[in-house]
């Protein structure tokens, strides 16, 4: 289960949840403008008395591969020529006071803005000196907490689950909706480039509080494979049902060559493949727990099978060699985010030199756990981290929003360009028709992606091929991914108690597999949970559906 | 011929007039183990310490190692297949962790200082049986022991203070601490008050007395408490991260711990982080230049260290 470990650090960062993408009780930020079956379904659902907020395409370079609204990330093959980016902002948006911004890092820590050219480039494009504080991303929940209680938020800051997020919203906050709403945000085209979807995580109360950063599928999860290994060895790379899949992993496993088939054990893969909710499912208007789902008798089962066949690494419990095993060889499976995809490839192309030619991974197609079950591969929310335009920028929002505007430049811009590189001589050079950051600029940079973002697009030069193959099977995820039904959705108890039934849940099914504890007490636990928690949960989503429904 | 007992051949104080039991014996009387127990106990002893030493030894050769050695090996090596300080190269290349080198000696040496003077003089104060409200303040002080006052309250006193954005707000919040002070209190109790009544007679004041008096008879307690405090400020990162948003005033520790958090692939991949060096590289490299300092001052005080330490905790 070691999705949730990973998952861990973005959690802090989710806008209205504190759980991961998916997983039993996964959720999304979002007041109540979801609808309950899809944030990209409740485009129609226009709040009464606004409008959503107008989506305007980015008119310059487009990429390679096009994304899409309902989640597929852009892909780029290689970086936009530099003769060909377009400016998307015509004059800096600052109005010469300093705007202050806080948002997590984890990147170096830059050098600060006196001896950092590049952050001083960006206060001369900004038209105001941007006075952010970058906190180490570990470390932002409790930077956060102390900067709340001080009473101070910056100007524009990236939004952590609080406790009571709509009533914090409402009092630090400024309400967005009269400058995002409708045609409104066509002053400032990068954020009408945003999917319309993407803005029913950012309503609360009824009301716009937050630019989302639209991640799209970039945010799901998969069982990921080792491609080439598996046509080196003639296995099958589409197994048709759970027996097939145990086939091919008794093939690949042998412990005498250090090779098991699942670097972790596979849990959200095998729920998928028995047809159980993504998280929270929904039978007519009636929300349900993926917990109670009967099916969970046979993961565990299936999930008992698998570690009695031995195919399953020994240290699968342990999240810390998860890539690495895939990365090695030592594993044909492992369960990880789309966003870490192209990392598999930079990995083997610096470590392991000698496969890196042939080096390949691809997500695993869902099939159905066997006949009379429906395997349905789970997406998770497109939007983790929003932005927040702090209330003591009141009285110079235009200026405010300007700045995020600008901070929200997609790629093919020569605003992103800066963003990301700096300065060609400077801060990066031209490598192989890309750009690298020199050491100087890496020493600069300042990683606002956590702040503001264009939607996320894919860009690797150097492995083209991983972004095409990332871009596929996006796609495949599109067309037959299920959300959670919380998608878009406002649980208070689950923002505030999610966190800890997602930990027991997750420990009991990794002692279950393990033989540890029986099977039985899983229903046991389910029980306790749906009575102390759960019901309050599904309570508050119920109703949040119903207010998002007659808004 | 004996006639001990081998009970009695066990006992140290052989009586007199009687023979001392044959076979070799050690100066104190003992007889000398036999040949394969000090093999048996050397191994132990061995053992032992490889098991104190190893993880040390992991840490720098992970954090030397080339980085496909430490992927290959999942994150952890005990011989480098060679010489790479590209991790200490990462951690070590901008200019930010040269100048939080620099506020981390300054926070570390006037933090101590600053913090040994006032710990003293009011350990000092609470051991003197006239101190007017000693039983008061004392209870003040055994009160911090007991309850924490917070993140939250501390971020506010500190901000009421004036002291965000500034050094001082990694020194001043931790500049006494209760345990600190009970210790120092009972070392200073246990100083013969003859002492103290012969300088007060030759005209000596409190402060004259504390000076010459307590102080020079104090050196062991000093520096262990000095020890304490120095490595509490060397390692302290969260008092920096929470008061400090100027992020120049930033300690060795605070710039360093972003290396451990950042380096994850998740991060270069969805950040554009340039290719780093495996993670297990990086924390261990952060790792060894954290621990350095304190290494090597550990074996100046550690003749201090065992004195010091009885003798404030058990006596008073």
């Amino acid at each position: 289960m070691s999705r949730f470990t990973t998952a861990s650090r973005r959690q802090f960062l989710l806008g209205g949840a504190a759980l991961g993408a998916t997983g039993f009780l996964a959720a999304c930020g979002g007041g109540n403008g979801g609808t309950g079956a899809g944030p990209t379904d409740g485009g129609g659902n226009e709040p009464s008395g606004w409008d959503w907020p107008a989506y305007q395409a980015f008119t310059g370079p487009q990429p390679d591969l096009p994304g899409t609204q309902d989640g597929v990330n852009a892909g780029f093959l290689a970086y936009p020529a530099l003769a060909d980016l377009v400016d998307t902002v015509s004059e800096a948006p600052g109005d010469g006071q300093p705007v202050t911004a806080m948002t997590p890092n984890y990147n170096r820590q830059p050098l600060d803005m006196d001896r950092n050219p590049f952050w001083q480039g960006l206060n001369e494009r900004l038209g105001s000196v941007l006075d952010v504080r970058m906190v180490p991303g570990a470390d932002y929940s409790n930077v956060f907490a102390t900067t709340v209680a001080s009473g101070e938020m910056p100007d524009l800051f990236t939004l952590y689950a609080s406790p009571r997020l709509p009533e914090f919203l409402q009092s630090q906050a400024l309400d967005l909706t009269d400058h995002l709403a409708g045609d409104a945000i066509l002053a400032y085209p990068n954020l009408a480039a945003i999917p319309t979807s993407a803005w029913q995580y950012s309503v609360f109360g009824g009301r716009i509080y937050t630019i989302p950063l639209f991640r799209g599928l970039r945010t799901s999860w998969a069982l990921i494979q080792r491609s080439d290994l598996m046509e080196q060895m003639g296995l099958n790379p589409e197994p048709q049902s759970f027996e097939e899949l145990l086939e091919v992993a008794k093939e690949f496993t042998d412990p005498s060559q250090n090779r098991w088939a699942f670097s972790d054990f596979p849990a959200d893969f095998l729920r998928q493949t028995l047809g159980i909710p993504n998280g929270w499912g929904l039978e007519g208007d009636t929300i349900t727990s993926a917990l109670t789902d009967e099916r969970q008798m046979d993961f565990f089962e299936a999930g008992l099978r698998l570690m009695e066949a031995g195919v399953v690494h020994p240290e699968a419990f342990d999240d810390s060699g998860r890539k690495s095993r895939l990365s090695e060889g030592q594993a044909l499976f492992a369960q990880d985010g789309l966003g870490g995809w192209n990392a598999f490839y930079s990995t083997a192309t610096n470590n392991f030199p000698e496969i890196a030619e042939t080096f390949d991974i691809d997500g695993t197609k869902m099939f159905d756990f066997a006949d009379g079950y429906t395997g349905r591969p789970w997406r998770a929310a497109d939007v983790l981290e929003q932005c927040v335009v702090g209330a003591s920028a009141e009285s110079r929002i235009e200026a405010v929003l300007g700045v995020a505007n600008w901070l929200a430049a997609p790629i093919g811009s020569t605003e992103k360009l800066y963003q990301t590189y700096g300065v060609e001589g400077e801060q990066f050079e031209m490598v192989d028709g890309a750009p690298k950051r020199t050491e100087a600029g890496g020493d600069q940079w300042l990683n606002l992606q956590l702040l503001v973002s264009a939607p996320f697009a894919v860009e690797d030069a150097l492995h083209p091929h991983a972004v095409e193959r990332l871009h596929a099977f996006q796609t495949y995820l599109a067309e037959n991914a299920i959300r959670s039904a919380a998608d878009g959705l406002y649980s208070e108890t689950l923002v505030s108690d999610g966190g800890v039934a997602e930990t027991t849940f997750k420990d009991l099914t990794n002692d279950i597999v393990q033989g540890r504890r029986s099977v039985d007490e899983w229903t046991r636990e389910v029980d306790d949970f749906m009575l102390s928690t759960g019901q309050q949960i599904i309570d508050e989503l119920t109703q949040a559906r119903e207010e998002a429904a007659d808004a | 011929m004996s006639t001990t007992s081998p009970s009695v051949r066990n006992d140290r104080s052989t009586p007199v007039g009687q023979q001392r039991p044959r076979g070799p014996h050690l100066k104190n009387g003992q007889p000398r183990p036999h040949p394969a127990m000090q093999v048996v106990k050397g191994v132990a002893v061995a053992l032992i310490c490889a098991v104190i030493v190893m993880p040390f030894v992991g840490i720098v050769a992970t954090s030397v190692a080339p980085p496909a050695q430490v992927s290959a090996a999942g994150g952890f090596v005990f011989w480098p297949e060679g010489i790479d300080l590209t991790a200490y190269r990462s951690i070590l290349s901008g200019g930010v962790v040269t100048r939080s080198i620099q506020v981390s000696l300054f926070v570390t040496l006037v933090g101590t200082a600053l913090a040994l003077t006032t710990t003293a003089l009011l350990a000092y104060a609470l051991s003197r049986p006239s101190m007017p409200f000693r039983g008061f303040a004392l209870g003040l002080v055994l009160l911090t022991l007991l309850f924490h006052p917070g993140m939250i309250p501390m971020y506010l006193a500190v901000k009421d203070f004036g002291l965000l954005d500034t050094v001082w707000a990694m020194i001043v919040p931790s500049m006494i601490s209760g345990f600190n002070v009970i210790v120092m209190r009972a070392f200073f109790m246990n100083v013969p008050g003859e002492l103290t009544d012969a300088a007060r007679i030759d005209g000596a004041g409190e402060l004259q007395i504390f000076t010459r008096i307590m102080l020079p008879l104090s050196k062991a307690i000093l520096a262990v408490i000095g020890l304490f405090y120095a490595v509490a400020y060397w390692n302290s990162f969260f008092s920096a991260l929470l008061y400090l948003k100027d992020s120049s005033l930033w300690p060795l520790q605070l710039v360093l711990r972003t290396y451990v958090v950042n380096n994850t692939a998740l991060a270069s991949a969805e950040l554009n982080v340039d290719v780093v060096p495996p993670q297990a590289s990086i924390q261990m490299a952060v790792l060894v230049v954290a621990l350095v300092p304190i290494l090597v001052v550990y074996p100046f005080l550690q003749k201090h260290f065992a004195k010091g330490v009885l003798t404030g905790a058990v006596k008073g």
